[in-house]
Order: C-alpha cells, then sequence, then structure tokens
C-alpha cells in the first residue's frame, strides 16, 4: 500500500486536472507556429498596378493581394510582406536595362514573429494592401520598369508575383 | 545562390571602407615610413591619425610610441574603444550603456574572427552545419571571414552614430534597432527593445550593434529571425544563413 502511495495517482481529481491543463496549453500553444507556414502554396499573391504609366516623381500606386484557394483557412506570416510596411528588399525592381533601383529602406533588428504577426484567411478569403513604390525604391529617370514581389521562403513561405511592367515619362 | 554571393561582394559600397586594412602590429612596424608618406598624402595622414587614435586615447605624438614595438601592440588591442557619437541622447545612463555595448561588440567581433572555420563548432553551428551538401563550403567561410574582418574594421576604424527612434510606425517597443542600407554615415537608430537588452549574450545591445552593422558593411538581409530558425537556416540553407544577419549576430555573441 506504502509503495503505491509514492506513485503518480493518475485517478485522482487533482492530477487529472492538470494533465488536462497541461494538453490543453500544448494544444493552444503549438499548432499555432506549427500551422502558421502550412498550405501556403494555396495562397495566390499578385501585385497590380494600378496605372501602366506615370510621371516622374509622382507616386507608382501598387496593390499587393494575396488570397486563400485552400478549402480551408490558411494562416501567414506578414513579416517582410507590403502588409507591415517594407523592412527589408521585398521587392525586384528593374530598370529597362535590366540593372536593381536599390532598396532604401530600413533594416530592422527584431524578435521572431508572434501571434499578432500572422495574417489568417479562410477559404476563399483574400487580404489587400496598396503602397507606394517610392517609399522603399525610388525611381530618379524617365524609362520603362518591371517590378515582383520576392517571397520570403522561411519568414511568409509566400510564392513570387507576377513582374508587372510600367513607365515612368 | 553563389552567384548572389558574388554580387552581394560587388555591392561592398565604397564608402564603408575607405581605409587600407591594416593589422595594429603591422601599422607599428611601419610607422616612421608613413609618417613621411604622410606629408605627401592625405590618405596615408588619415591612416597615421588612425594610428595615434588606436596607440593612445590622449592621441599621443607619434614620437612617443618609439618603445618596444610587441608592447605597444599588445596594448593597442585592448585600447580599442569604438569611436561611437551618442550627442542625441541627454542621460548618462544611456551613454553609458551605449558605450559599453560598443565595447563589447568590438570584443565579441575580434573574438568571433578565431571561430570562423568551416570545422569550428559555433561556425557549424551558426553558419553551416555541414549537414546539406550544397553550393561550395569554402567560398561560404570565405565569405564569413570577409563580413566578420568588415564588421570589426567599421568599429575599429569608423565612427558609428547611434540614434533615436525616428519613424511613426508604432514599432518602437518591438524593434532593437534599425539601419538605412544606402545611408552614407553609420547610423544606428535604437529602439525599444534596445534598451532592455543585456551588455552582452545573445539578443543583447552589442549584438544588435553587429547585426545592424552586418547590413551596413557586408549586405546581409533579414532572412530569418531568432535563433531557432538561424539555427534551422546553418542546416538546412547555408547558402542563406551566411547572408542573414541573426547569423552574423549570433556567433558574435556566441563568441
Amino acid at each position: 500500500m506504502n509503495s503505491s502511495l509514492r506513485e503518480p495517482d493518475f485517478r485522482s481529481g487533482a492530477t487529472k486536472t492538470i494533465l488536462l491543463g497541461m494538453i490543453t496549453f500544448l494544444i493552444s500553444v503549438l499548432p499555432m507556429e506549427m500551422n502558421a507556414q502550412k498550405n501556403t502554396k494555396h495562397l495566390a499573391v499578385s501585385l497590380v498596378s494600378e496605372s501602366s504609366d506615370f510621371e516622374l516623381g509622382s507616386a507608382v500606386v501598387l496593390t499587393f493581394s494575396v488570397k486563400n484557394n485552400h478549402k480551408k483557412a490558411v494562416s501567414f506570416c506578414e513579416y517582410m510582406t507590403p502588409f507591415e510596411g517594407f523592412n527589408g528588399p521585398i521587392l525586384k525592381v528593374l530598370d529597362q536595362e535590366g540593372k536593381p533601383v536599390q532598396y532604401v529602406g530600413v533594416m530592422r533588428k527584431r524578435s521572431e514573429p508572434g501571434p499578432d504577426n500572422y495574417i489568417h484567411l479562410e477559404s476563399g478569403e483574400s487580404e489587400s494592401v496598396q503602397f507606394d513604390l517610392l517609399v522603399a525604391y525610388p525611381i530618379k529617370a524617365v524609362g520603362n520598369y518591371t517590378v515582383q514581389f520576392i517571397g520570403n521562403k522561411y519568414m511568409n513561405a509566400l510564392g513570387n508575383s507576377e513582374v508587372v511592367e510600367f513607365r515612368v515619362r | 545562390m553563389l552567384t548572389q554571393l558574388r554580387k552581394e561582394d560587388a555591392k561592398q559600397r565604397q564608402s564603408v571602407n575607405p581605409m587600407p586594412t591594416t593589422g595594429p602590429a603591422t601599422q607599428m612596424k611601419h610607422t616612421s615610413q608613413l609618417q613621411e608618406a604622410a606629408n605627401n598624402s592625405p590618405q596615408v595622414q588619415q591612416l597615421v591619425q588612425l594610428q595615434k587614435g588606436a596607440s593612445s586615447k590622449n592621441a599621443a605624438p607619434l614620437t612617443a610610441s618609439t618603445g618596444g614595438q610587441t608592447q605597444a601592440s599588445n596594448k593597442d588591442k585592448k585600447a580599442v574603444e569604438p569611436k561611437h557619437n551618442s550627442d542625441e541622447f541627454k542621460g548618462k545612463s544611456k551613454k553609458k550603456k551605449i558605450k559599453a555595448a560598443m565595447n563589447s561588440a568590438y570584443r565579441m567581433i575580434s573574438k568571433a574572427k578565431g571561430h570562423v572555420d568551416k570545422d569550428h563548432p559555433k561556425y557549424k553551428r551558426w553558419m553551416d552545419a555541414g549537414k546539406a551538401d550544397i553550393g561550395n563550403r569554402d567560398k561560404r567561410v570565405e565569405h564569413v571571414k570577409d563580413g566578420v574582418n568588415k564588421i570589426e574594421e567599421v568599429l575599429r576604424e569608423e565612427e558609428i552614430t547611434l540614434r533615436k527612434y525616428g519613424l511613426a510606425d508604432g514599432e518602437e517597443e518591438e524593434t532593437f534597432a534599425y539601419v538605412y542600407p544606402d545611408e552614407v554615415a553609420h547610423n544606428i537608430y535604437l529602439g525599444g527593445a534596445f534598451w532592455d537588452a543585456n551588455t552582452s549574450g545573445y539578443n543583447s545591445k552589442a549584438g544588435t550593434i553587429i547585426h545592424e552593422l552586418s547590413h551596413r558593411v557586408h549586405s546581409t538581409e533579414d532572412h530569418v529571425y531568432g535563433m531557432k530558425d538561424a539555427k534551422a537556416l546553418a542546416k538546412d540553407d547555408p547558402q542563406l544563413a551566411v547572408t542573414n544577419a541573426d547569423n552574423y549576430e549570433f556567433l558574435a555573441e556566441g563568441a
């Protein structure tokens, strides 16, 4: 009898509550991160230019969208997407000679993304953001340009967008 | 990916390294020749100025450094305190913290130089676990060596300006620091997380400075953030690890 008392009694109410609590905690915390970058291949990324040509010096307005084509809800991290603004060279902007336009925005040290940094899309749902390209990529000469969003395999697991062409006159 | 490495090498900004790289010992050895040359060349004159700064806090005249070359060199190594400007911060406490972080950053990166070897456990942990048979491991070692040298050099030879957070984006508390890669001056803008961090160790104030300088002088990016993902990158995608700012920071912080 004495020896059995020293063993943890899984039938007791208190132990059950603790175990249940631990399991609930693990269920609630673990899948958050693991699911975060799952099924992102079902997310369609698009970049659209408001116009096919812009005047030199005026805003180059682009719309970035992500649509969930999966039958289930999917989440993705907003880090290094236009949804959070510019924190790195997330676009590839080329002039007509194929020369890259340099990124001039900030580069930041911060912690790994937390739950608040994920965007949740239900099946069929999409989210868009409009931004001015010149904020991070100054265009100083007239000519033809191309711009493309480059997905970050590890941070947001999004694919690249199609290449968008526009003219600056 | 290797093409990317080469491109990044080529991207090296001229403003960053105006000086030839010379170790303190070599510099001491050539003092007299340099002194002569300085009369004719402004660039060499600058180098002599740097030597003076490094050999004594009070910038003693060159003639004072004639005694015991080896002794002087050893002293130089200990005496390096990165030049920096923290005038934007009025309180003494913040200035003191910045100074401690700068000194610590220099010590860390100098020590990390000795760990850049493809078989060193710390290099393997943060840069290239050597598991994935991707690209050229030796080229990656060279790339990391180049980056670590550049970070050490900028701390030793140039002035870093620490500035207040200047963005109205509501991200100040989560941000350790940020830089503009294209700015001519070495400005590092400090966020709330910087002040909460320890002076040295992982995710520290000193490490933040190394992280930011890696963006400025070695064209690193932020492919991943945090120790867990940085370590995973070193295993699964070392080509990206050697261009990721946090990997340089962690390599130095663990040195």
